[in-house]
């Protein structure tokens, strides 16, 4: 029988670790477990083992001289020309031990979840290590060192003939995968995130749609800064319904970066918890009416990992499970008792996030009308096409 | 930069003689707006393709411009959009001494090189402050970037009113936050990102 969704994880990912005072910090995905299986969405058996991945695998995207750079670095010979050349030893994505290794882990987990998928065992697959989607081919950035999803869709390409749709709905632009199948027409890119204006990596404008044969196969919906839940979960209904039905792909691989939240420190956007369970339901929606089930999703940025990511990514993983119904239940008391007080803010006691939040957006009205122009854009080549 | 590092090298050409309809389907054919018109002695002239539009017979020399502006691979970049701006033309023909046409500078190559010189195609987050107009500013800028090991991936200065310029950077970092704060607290008027509307 196939089950329906797997959650992978090995703890061997929880090495990739830049510093004590980075942003990206990989405790998200043991908070987020803990919090899982404290509320009854996750037993030790339903786990399943990531793998790393090998050099070859690496080179279905990387280039061969970035992946000896990494590992050399991992070695501890760091020269300075890395720095500039492969951006590895830079303040975003410095040299820590075992980089290689640990960013191998991150690409082996999303390898395994497509392999669960497309090897009918299981309909959904999620690896929470991956969604690094800021690597390019011979670069690393912004805090990405190995592009998890770019190899994995490689991946799928050769070893099931799939044409993928990657939906991308982190705060900042998945420029990595997007540059990386700008002219591929088998692949398509979609990603929601905050202004360019604004927040790094500056790119995603709405006019990015793609190149040569690749050209309608990218698409890119900037928010302006502030934007709310229902301004974004307007736009991320209708796009993605219109992309997967003119793309018509075979399996959709979703990035869920949790940084869109209002309290993340690094992005001025404004969602909620809703956003991050609207988001999966769109795309289990979508999943099951036009790929047969087939959903593999990562996880991605996200810098408040007490708040915000392991109840967007916990609610990410009741989506894929169809345990939803969890989330009206409090959060766990040992939960709480476990993190509290390591926690410099306090820890939220529901799945759903209240009311009055954040302050009102004054200027709502004009962020909202901005969005409906981007969407517009955004689709204008659709219907151009039908 | 000069203008051999930005123009267009593979140019496409054609002699006076030819006729006007062949140069219509040459510009169509290669996707270009401008012809440089040459024979033996060189540079002729430049034909557009409002110059040939609704054409249908003639020989190129009876539609081109003659006297064109020309500039030289060593000048530099921003004295050819100077150029280009001042006498309202989109196409620089570019020739060695002998006035031989080596290659062809067009707004697009201009463009181009606005993103090149900004970095706004490369992964960055754009800051940008106004200071007063005083020696030593941009070092104070630069140096609490080194403070806060940040790149700079590209760096200009604009003049601004009252004694001001303004400095706008692109820096290599998903965090440029506490960077900003820095310039604030040195008495760095931050124009971008712009202030929240909230505190956060």
């Amino acid at each position: 029988m196939k089950h329906e969704a797997a959650f992978v994880f090995s703890e061997e990912q929880l090495g990739y670790k830049f510093h004590d005072d980075h942003p990206f910090n990989q405790r998200r995905l043991t908070m987020t477990n803990d919090l899982l299986m404290k509320a009854g969405a996750l037993n030790e058996a339903d786990i399943v083992p990531a793998r790393t991945a090998t050099v070859d695998e690496l080179l279905l995207f990387h280039d061969e001289d970035f992946v000896s750079a990494v590992m050399s670095a991992t070695d501890g010979q760091h020269k300075s020309s890395f720095t500039t050349k492969y951006g590895i030893g830079t303040e975003d994505t410095p040299v820590f031990p075992m980089m290689h290794d640990a960013a191998s882990w991150l690409v082996g987990g999303t390898l395994q979840a497509a392999d669960l998928v497309f090897e009918n065992k299981y309909e959904h697959a999620l690896n929470l290590g991956g969604g690094l989607h800021h690597g390019f081919r011979g670069k690393a950035s912004g805090f990405c060192i190995y592009n998890d999803s770019s190899i994995a869709i490689e991946y799928m390409k050769k070893k099931y003939q799939a044409r993928v749709l990657y939906i991308d709905t982190d705060a900042h632009h998945g420029d990595g995968v997007q540059w990386a199948f700008y002219d591929d027409p088998n692949v398509c890119t979609l990603s929601f995130h905050e202004s360019g204006r604004f927040l790094f990596p500056g790119t995603g404008h709405v006019s990015e749609r793609g190149h040569g044969d690749g050209y309608g196969t990218a698409y890119n919906v900037p928010f302006e800064a502030f934007s709310e839940d229902d301004t974004m979960l307007e736009a991320c209904e209708k796009v993605m319904r219109r992309v997967v039905e003119t793309f018509k792909p075979d399996v959709i691989l979703t990035q869920n970066g949790a940084d869109a939240h209002y309290f993340d420190p690094l992005t001025h956007l404004c969602g909620t918890l809703q956003f991050f369970h609207e988001v999966p339901r769109i795309a289990h929606d979508l999943a099951h009416e036009f790929c047969d089930g087939r959903w593999v999703a990562v996880g991605g940025g996200g810098y408040d990992i007490w708040r915000v990511v392991p109840r967007a990514w916990g609610s990410l993983w009741m989506e894929m499970s169809g345990q939803t119904a969890l989330r009206d239940e409090p959060i766990p008391d040992e939960w709480l008792a476990r993190w509290q007080e390591e926690s410099p803010v306090k820890l939220p006691q529901s799945w759903h996030d209240p009311k009055g939040l954040y302050p009102e957006i004054p200027r709502r009205k004009e962020i909202n009308q901005k969005n409906a122009r981007t969407v517009k854009q955004a689709l204008k080549f659709l219907s151009k096409q039908t | 930069m000069k203008i051999e590092e930005v123009m267009q090298k593979n140019v496409i050409t054609i002699t006076t003689d030819e006729s006007v309809t062949v140069a219509a389907a040459k510009m169509k054919k290669h996707d270009v707006r401008h012809l440089p018109v040459v024979d033996v002695d060189g540079i002729e002239g430049v034909l557009s393709n409002r110059d040939v539009r609704g054409a249908e017979s003639g020989s190129v020399s009876d539609y081109m411009t003659r006297n064109v502006h020309t500039c030289l691979p060593g000048d530099f970049v921003e004295d050819a959009a100077h150029q280009m701006l001042e006498n309202k033309i989109h196409c620089l023909p570019v020739v060695d001494p002998y006035e031989n046409v080596i290659g062809i500078l067009t707004d697009t190559d201009l463009l181009r090189t606005l993103v090149r010189l900004t970095g706004s195609d490369r992964p960055s987050s754009r800051v940008e402050v106004e200071v007063d107009d005083k020696s030593g500013k941009l070092a104070e800028v630069t140096t609490i970037a080194k403070e806060h090991a940040q790149n700079i991936r590209s760096i200009f200065v604009i003049p601004a009113e009252d004694g001001r310029m303004r400095i706008v950077m692109r820096l290599q970092t998903m965090n440029p936050g506490r960077f900003a704060q820095a310039l604030k607290e040195n008495g760095c008027e931050l124009i971008w990102p712009e202030e929240p509307e909230m505190t956060l």
